[in-house]
């Protein structure tokens, strides 16, 4: 792990305090909220958390140990909230997440590292429209009622790593994530939506030469979605839609009823990591397969849907850093292939939803900093070329795009003695993508955050305040964005 | 070496593990080609069958809610393009104004893997009855869980005649596992069966006016006291009374009494009911194994069936029929829920097809008149 010294000031005041806390001050760790406060910059930028190696590019078990520093451990709190009509007809009007989070990260000996967090997650949304599902565009499947209402989710969400390194040049790794959330509908049809996630996390890293690390990840993964109706007050039956796609639907009546979405899959990749003293070069290539099926409570239970998704998955970064200049040039790039489709089982002869999609990205990037003020200016610039089909054959609604995505963002902070630091960024998504092309065409996005850190003792406080903005030039629809998150880290 | 061999043996199981699924079918779903002759059977117009141009057909998916309406072309030709898989009713209809006649034909269809699927519909006279269920409220109201005492069966006289239902019986179906096919039967099963008084042909106790309606109450009450949406009963025509149960009785308001044992009322099922009305003429006792075991039942020849209707709120696909498909071609009611406070009621009234998915609308009660 490379950690970049992020702390430099000349001005007064930050030299008065730092002369203060010189003396016991440790240096500040800044992860990836830094990232995140400065606009998101991540192909040059590089940070404790955004480096070229198997774990940070990746999230490879096996590098844990090796891309560790310190132990600490972490407390952190965040809230946020979206909000508008420029959205998707499912999404909710008002969306509010709130968590509380401890994680850490330690070294259980010279050869083991383990990290991990849980959370406790408040998900709400509010005027939701019709939507009987945690995410209404997982698949082409959905239930609806006719009303509108506020469903508010809560739940915790675990995740953790593990490595072991069995030699000089081998290591692996294992770590999970899970989250269980139960969501209720506080308004007929009063529905309770069970979310349950778990992913495996297995890598295995090779290091045949001291610049190279060949990593290979398996993930496999599963994903149940339950929704229940138990009855209601209102003293009336249940009355849902059952979607298969957007033109055909049925309409099921119930004093009690419930469907079950139940998606499994697996990814598979290969890392590839180089890295020299100026230039560091990662890859991965992925496969990832995951099938959904959808069944209602009956007796015997019925197959009503089954969603299917593969993708093809490449990515490459490449960062060099110039001689006697606090330069950083990076590069990125990808290539994905999806293609989902969906069948209703009972007529499996033919495709009732098609929807490919493939994405060529290229970015490049650049990261200066300038000595010895402590201000650090980085900047990126993506282009991503998207061609996206959602053919509904059910419905006989064939939607296409073929865009163009510019993405950039810059991001600055000023840093001083290791005590403290601001940061602020902006992000700017011209056309934002979405797989079943239901997002107004041509939407904008535009990210602005701001932050800094505090470091006293062992102790640091990093803070990020996000605004967010949607737009699009034939509507008055907005969609903002308006967010805060603090942590508190203390090393050990 | 055997590091590589371990890695290649990894790579090839994710492989494997990969590799599960279904492969993706060739054929594209909401490309199926419905094609249709209608043809008039009739006689009344050639003596040879004859094609049916500017036939109004209606298509209503059996299972999910689909309804379109289309037009035949003057060869009395229709091409129904871009349906997806699934079970179709099929109704044509054709009315000529000034032969005051109406011709209808209707068939089932299932679009499962064939491209392309032809029938013919052949259409003739509707054997029009005398005497139709005109409405029927069965859903319950909202004046508390599970109350559905303020059900009704609306009847019509659509001739211009006084009718004497004196010895007719109305009849609730229910389902026997004692009946494997009841399209093979000539007989409907009656669970509950309540009958008017008197003797057919012989007493005039039971008069139905012409273009008049009647309505028969399970409990004639005024039930909007026990909730806003329930129906008050108060002007009813008649009620169902069993006399060997503890059930309600309005004086003021004649009775049908039960022929069959079972049941303490003359109710419906909320979910799904088969009723019909016949002229009580013949009927006879059988018994027959239902799933609480061996029930008595009423068979009723299809012959004295004056008019039928099967609803039901949510059919499946593996949903099986009270009613054979001679006396209700279709289905009723379908999505309307349970405690809903709405009933089903002919389009227009006396309008019978035959078929129920398409004679009947979904909306609030009106018992003794129409929308």
């Amino acid at each position: 792990m490379e950690r970049r010294s992020t702390v430099k000031s000349s001005s007064l005041i930050a030299a008065v305090s730092a002369l203060l806390l010189a003396a016991w001050v440790q240096p500040a760790t800044c992860d990836e909220i830094r990232t995140s406060t400065m606009g998101n910059c991540s192909i040059a930028l590089e940070d404790r958390d955004n480096q070229i190696n198997p774990y940070d590019y990746g999230r490879n078990p096996a590098y844990l140990g090796a891309d560790f520093d310190r132990s600490w451990i972490r407390f952190l709190f965040s809230i946020d909230e979206q909000k508008g009509d420029l959205k998707r007809p499912f999404d909710p009007h008002l969306l509010n997440n709130t968590f509380v989070e401890f994680e850490g990260r330690k070294r259980l000996s010279d050869r083991q590292a383990a990290s991990g967090s849980f959370r406790y997650d408040r998900l709400w949304q509010r005027e939701q429209w019709r939507s009987l599902e945690l995410d209404q565009y997982n698949d082409p499947f959905y239930l609806t009622d006719l009303t509108t209402g506020d469903i508010t989710y809560w739940g915790p969400v675990m995740s953790a790593d593990y490595s072991l390194r069995l030699s000089s040049k081998a290591a692996i790794g294992a770590g999970f994530d899970y989250e269980i959330s139960t969501g209720l509908k506080d308004y007929y049809t009063r529905p309770q939506i069970e979310h349950n996630y778990a992913r495996g996390n297995i890598g295995l890293l090779l290091q045949p030469r001291s610049e190279w690390f060949f990593g290979l990840l398996v993930r496999p993964m599963r994903i149940q979605n339950r929704t229940t109706f138990d009855g209601t007050n209102e003293n009336k039956d249940l009355t849902i839609r059952r979607y298969y796609g957007e033109g055909i639907y049925d309409i099921r009546s119930f004093s009690s009823y419930s469907l079950t979405e139940v998606m499994k899959g697996v990814e598979i990749g290969v890392q590839n990591i180089v890295t020299t003293d100026r230039v560091k070069v990662g890859t991965i290539f992925s496969y990832g397969y995951a099938q959904n099926s959808v069944q209602g409570k009956t007796s015997p239970p019925e197959e009503i849907g089954y969603w299917q998704d593969k993708t093809l998955d490449f990515n490459f970064i490449a960062r060099y850093t110039l001689e006697n200049t606090p330069l950083v040039l990076g590069v990125s790039g990808r290539s994905m292939n999806r293609d989902g489709w969906a069948e209703r089982p009972r007529y499996e002869d033919v495709v009732l939803f098609d929807n490919p999609m493939q994405l060529r990205s290229l970015g490049a990037g650049a990261s200066y900093t300038i000595q010895p003020t402590g201000l650090t200016i980085a900047a990126d610039y993506v282009l991503n070329s998207y061609d996206i089909e959602a053919s509904d054959y059910g419905a006989n609604d064939f939607r296409a795009q073929e865009f163009v995505q510019n993405v950039g963002r810059l991001g600055v902070e000023y840093a001083a003695y290791n005590v403290y630091s601001i940061r602020g960024g902006v992000e700017v998504t011209d056309y934002v993508a979405d797989r079943w092309l239901k997002l107004p065409v041509n939407t904008d996005r535009y990210r602005f955050t701001a932050g800094g850190s505090y470091a006293w003792g062992l102790w640091q406080v990093d803070a990020q305040i996000v605004y967010g903005r949607d737009t699009q030039n034939d509507t008055d629809e907005r969609r903002r964005d308006l967010g805060g998150i603090v942590w508190f880290t203390h090393l050990e | 070496m055997k590091r590589f061999f371990a890695i290649v043996s990894v790579v090839c199981a994710g492989a494997l593990m990969a590799s599960c699924g279904l492969d993706k079918p060739d054929e594209a779903d909401g490309r199926s080609v419905l094609v249709l002759q209608a043809v008039d059977t009739s006689g009344v117009f050639s003596e040879d069958w004859t094609s049916v141009a500017n036939a109004k057909v209606d298509i209503a998916s059996a299972t999910e809610a689909f309804k379109g309406t289309f037009t035949t072309d003057e060869t009395g030709k229709i091409v129904i393009e871009g349906l997806p898989m699934g079970e179709y009713y099929i109704q044509a209809s054709m009315r000529y104004e000034e032969h005051d006649v109406l011709l209808t034909g209707q068939a089932k269809k299932k679009l499962k893997s064939e491209a392309e699927v032809k029938d013919t519909l052949f259409m003739s006279f509707v054997p029009v009855s005398p005497i139709v269920i005109n409405e029927l409220y069965y859903a319950g109201c909202n004046g508390s869980s599970f109350y559905y005492y303020d059900q009704f069966v609306e009847l019509y006289n659509s001739t211009g005649d006084t009718l004497y239902l004196d010895g007719y019986v109305i009849c609730r179906s229910q389902q026997s596992d004692g009946i494997f096919d009841i399209e093979g039967e000539p007989f409907a099963l009656a669970y509950y069966m309540y009958q008017f008084p008197g003797t057919r042909g012989v007493t005039r106790e039971c008069p139905i006016g012409p273009h008049e309606f009647l309505v028969i109450a399970c409990d004639a009450v005024n039930h909007h006291n026990y909730g806003a949406l329930c129906v008050n009963l108060l002007g009813a025509d008649w009620e169902s009374f069993n006399p060997t149960q503890n059930d309600y009785d309005n004086l003021l308001v004649p009775n049908l009494l039960p022929v069959s044992t079972v049941g303490k009322d003359f109710t419906l099922s909320l979910g799904h009911t088969g009723i019909f009305l016949a002229t009580g003429e013949e009927f006879t006792f059988a018994e027959y194994t239902t799933s609480s075991g061996v029930s008595p039942f009423i068979q009723v020849p299809l012959r004295t069936i004056v008019d039928a209707v099967e609803t039901a709120e949510n059919p499946s696909p593996t949903f099986r029929r009270y009613l054979t498909l001679r006396i209700d071609a279709g289905l009723g009611g379908i999505g309307m829920t349970k405690y809903s406070g709405q009933s089903i009621e002919r389009k227009v009234p006396g309008f019978d097809s035959n078929n129920s998915s398409f004679d009947f609308d979904i909306g609030a009660p009106t018992p003794g008149y129409s929308h």
